[in-house]
């Protein structure tokens, strides 16, 4: 039995931003929604007053699967003495007996050094240190929460020069470490290989943990952002404010083709001007993912 | 130490802008695309927030913001709690050294994070004497209401630089159904609310203000009743 084999099948997902939520719970009343479940940023609704509570009492009454997407768990933060922020677990841990998700999950990276937040996803070295203390990490956040805990691959946008092993040889040792799953961000697959051009997509793929692969990030994302950029020899941004590009498409198409996957996701964070552009990409979403028997 | 431990404190040294140990000069500049984004989005949520103090600092916002993170990396996991150290920054000798100021701009954004902390916190339940829990006091050199509404009026041309003459004032911030409000406290209502804090209930909160104020029980009995009644229709009295 594979690992993912535990969890059913969610199928396709959005984003619950504060600009959409109207247009969500509009959708589904008139029942035109093409997501069956959605996911939140559990930090946006830990601690929150009656507005915010109330606001999300309306999703939860749709009954549709509410499932979180940390980024502040920091699950590569190296100091034990600092890597452990009880107030977040606290808050999420009574989150998720609300919600009562299938799993959560964060990035593969850190955000939280010496106990202050950084703001961004820092990218981790790959190296073997660095997959001892992530995989502490998770153990320890599994155990804490007591749910099982996926690992995001992040876009990044540096290598350390202190990296021995490849992307995939980091992601793969700590999943099987730490006996947790995958949340696969096919834009970030593409973004890496065009900024770093380290690897062909299908070799990603196929090399990949793939009986641990439960859920799939799909985004567009920003080209030549910053001018900037181009002096520090990047390309690309991750920005999850664009349309989705056909390249994308098709690293999630061939995805689809090697292995099943428990739901997928259209992660839009802004640019939610005109929702039928989405309501578009869903449902040439749910086509490949009919294609691949998952709807 | 693990190398791990020393590169990660070497990347918070590279955020709060000192000088690296470890980091080559391709792993310094590329880590600053990192940090060049995290102020990217702290300059718009600290301009909606603050808008009145944007609005003086339009040309400079982003170095302010980058000296601000840089001054005051956040503690907390919650994104909003970015802003709860602004007004400190504000009244530092690093922000004033360095950019033209005022003797209001921290009380501004003091108020201003009280008002979102309170906006954000938790629905706490009321007292067993019937005082609201989700408030602060606010203690300001200024009447900050009409502070705020000079600040947002076009009929004035208002001057970064000019202070603004010092007038003692004690605010009550509180949740009022699904906003917050603010309203001025005299010397007597907010005596009133810390005798509520301390847990007294109504007739003992009239004992003790005959002490206080040694007048005869009618007199008091009728000025307790009307500040009652005043908080009962700001909400503020949930009894």
């Amino acid at each position: 039995m594979s690992y993912k084999s535990k969890f059913k099948n969610y199928g396709l997902g959005l984003g619950l931003r504060r600009d959409l939520k109207e247009t969500i719970l509009k959708e589904i009343k008139e029942e035109q929604n093409d997501f069956s479940w959605l996911e939140i940023v559990p930090e946006n609704f830990i601690y929150l007053g009656a507005k915010k509570q109330f606001d999300f009492q309306e999703i939860l009454a749709t009954q549709l699967p509410v499932i979180p997407h940390g980024v502040n768990l920091s699950i590569g933060t190296a100091s034990k003495e600092e890597n452990k922020d009880f107030y977040l677990l606290d808050g999420l841990k009574e989150l998720f007996q609300e919600i009562k998700p299938p799993w959560f999950s964060d990035h593969l990276s850190c955000t939280r050094i010496n106990g202050y937040y950084l703001q961004e996803l820092i990218p981790l070295p790959f190296n073997q240190e660095m997959v001892d203390i992530v995989v502490d990490n998770i153990k320890f956040l599994q155990d804490y929460l007591q749910l099982d805990f996926l690992v995001e691959n992040p876009s990044y946008y540096m290598k350390y020069e202190s990296n021995t092993l490849t992307e995939l040889e980091f992601i793969n040792s700590v999943v099987d470490k730490a006996n947790a799953g995958i949340l696969l961000d096919v834009n970030n697959i593409f973004v890496n290989l065009t900024n770093h051009n380290d690897y062909q997509y299908q070799d990603f793929i196929d090399n990949l943990d793939l009986s641990r692969v439960v859920q799939v990030h799909i985004a567009g994302h920003a080209e030549n952002y910053f001018s900037w950029l181009a002096q520090k020899q990047l390309k690309i941004l991750d920005t999850h404010a664009a349309q989705i590009r056909q390249e994308v498409l098709d690293i999630f198409a061939y995805l689809l083709s090697q292995t099943s996957i428990n739901a997928v996701l259209l992660e839009r964070d802004s640019n939610f001007a005109d929702f039928s552009q989405l309501k578009i990409e869903m449902q040439a979403l749910k086509q490949i993912m009919h294609q691949g028997a998952l709807v | 130490m693990s190398s791990a431990i020393e590169l990660q404190e070497d990347i918070l040294r590279l955020f709060c802008g000192q000088d690296t140990k470890l980091l080559s000069v391709q792993e310094k500049q590329n880590l600053l695309v990192y940090k060049g984004l995290a102020i990217s989005t702290a300059e718009n949520m600290l301009a909606k927030i603050f808008k009145e103090i944007h609005a003086f600092y339009k040309d400079s916002w982003r170095q302010i913001i980058m000296d601000y993170l840089e001054h005051f990396p956040s503690r907390s996991p919650i994104y909003s709690e970015l802003a709860q150290d602004f007004a400190s920054f504000l009244d530092s000798d690093f922000f004033k050294n360095k950019y033209p100021s005022n003797n209001y701009l921290a009380q501004v954004a003091t108020y201003k994070w009280l008002d979102l902390k309170i906006h954000h916190q938790p629905q706490k339940k009321a007292l067993v004497n019937g005082l609201i829990q989700n408030y602060q006091v606010f203690r300001s050199k200024f009447n900050i209401p009409l502070l705020l509404e000079y600040l947002n009026s076009e009929q004035y041309e208002i001057v970064v630089t000019d202070d603004i003459e010092e007038q003692e004032s004690v605010f009550f911030i509180y949740r009022y159904g699904l906003t917050t409000k603010i309203c001025h406290l005299n010397a007597m209502s907010l005596l009133f609310i810390e005798k509520l804090e301390a847990n007294l209930d109504l007739e003992q909160v009239e004992q003790e203000f005959i002490v206080q104020y040694q007048s005869s029980c009618a007199d008091i009995e009728q000025e307790v009743k009307k500040l009652v009644n005043h908080l009962k229709n700001m909400k503020i009295l949930l009894v």
